[in-house]
């Protein structure tokens, strides 16, 4: 994951938990909880709670920052449906480099894995 | 499509944002590989009906999908099947299968029309995401524009590990050569590769919302949020989705 890629490279380390689990903080990444409480209320249905969301992130990162974290939760919230659908295997590369990162997390038992 | 995008918007929208979006509407309303831009608009605008459809919420709370019968409740413009693979992947994406794509194969859907489809859903998707993130209303969508589809299936796709055919890289050549971007081409990139324009369109998407391409392993890309904290938005979306990949 690039997450992790990106921890290792600026000799930071960042705990992967923030992906997967909720209230664990900011994981090492500047206002984590703050962005990934907004991806959660943007993909979920209450529109106040949104509303809240967005204001923190402007409060705390400024208006272009919410519309950069905006455009990345939207694309991705598009392309976990191309893959979903289209049925992909992980590469290569990224099966053996996350081994012990998609155990640790958990993400060997969506669903989608199984990809049958 | 000349209107202008985001002008109510609380906050300044990136003028890259704001081009490709008008491009995605653009190639919305215009034919694609397999279906008409009539058709394509149709796709859209059920994808957008399904988040209020009474059958793809019981089934998102059923243990199964398969478990819940019934019709879903659609715009009556597409064909039952189309409108199924419509609401299946806007609705419960995590819980797609092979066997439900053999299904919607065996009802008639082309796995070239099925893939047009994801790519049109997704745009869809894309757009309205981003509108609702920054608390706008959604684009309204172009009127169609006549024409028909082109109909050409990439030669060098072909049936690997995926559920659909796909151009490898060493195979994308001739109309195809521009496919490809970078050194590092993932699955995500070549997944609609049975219909080039959707891989074109997405990564003109993909550019502006996210990474370029040929920038993807530059961990150190930033815009005004730094790399790990768009990779831990990545990340969170595609965990609440339930997307392996």
């Amino acid at each position: 994951m690039l997450l992790r890629v990106s921890g290792q490279v600026s000799s930071e380390d960042f705990d992967l938990r923030t992906v997967t689990e909720t209230n664990v903080g900011d994981g090492g990444v500047p206002y984590g909880q703050v962005l990934t409480s907004f991806a959660e209320a943007v993909l979920g249905e209450d529109d106040e709670l949104l509303q809240r969301k967005r204001d923190e992130v402007v409060k705390n990162l400024g208006g272009e920052a919410m519309v950069d974290a905006a455009a990345v939760i939207a694309i991705f919230n598009g392309n976990d449906r191309v893959a979903n659908a289209t049925g992909i295997p992980l590469d290569d590369i990224m099966a053996v480099a996350t081994i012990d990162m998609r155990t640790e997390l958990g993400i060997d038992s969506y669903a989608s894995a199984k990809n049958d | 499509m000349n209107m202008p995008l985001y002008e109510s918007a609380p906050v300044r929208v990136r003028g890259d944002i704001t081009a490709v979006h008008k491009r995605a509407c653009q190639r919305l309303s215009e034919a694609g590989t397999w279906w008409t831009g009539e058709q394509r608009l149709a796709i859209a605008a059920e994808a957008r009906n399904a988040l209020g459809c009474s059958l793809c919420q019981e089934r998102k709370a059923a243990v199964s999908p398969s478990a819940v019968d019934g019709d879903h409740q659609s715009l009556g413009v597409l064909p039952n099947p189309v409108v199924d693979v419509i609401h299946r992947i806007l609705t419960d994406p995590g819980r797609l299968t092979k066997r439900w794509y053999k299904q919607v194969l065996a009802s008639g859907i082309s796995d070239t029309a099925y893939v047009e489809i994801v790519g049109v859903v997704v745009t869809l998707v894309v757009m309205d995401t981003f509108a609702r993130a920054i608390g706008v209303p959604t684009i309204e969508l172009p009127a169609a524009v006549e024409g028909e589809p082109s109909r050409i299936r990439p030669l060098s796709a072909k049936l690997e590990e995926a559920w659909v055919p796909m151009i490898a890289v060493s195979d994308a050549k001739g109309p195809e050569a521009d496919l490809y971007r970078s050194e590092f081409t993932g699955n995500i990139q070549r997944a609609l590769s049975l219909v080039p324009n959707e891989v074109r369109g997405l990564s003109d998407l993909a550019a502006a919302h996210y990474v370029p391409f040929d920038k993807v392993v530059d961990v150190t890309f930033r815009r005004s949020i730094s790399r790990p904290q768009m990779e831990l938005l990545a990340g969170r979306v595609s965990a609440l989705n339930n997307c392996f990949y």
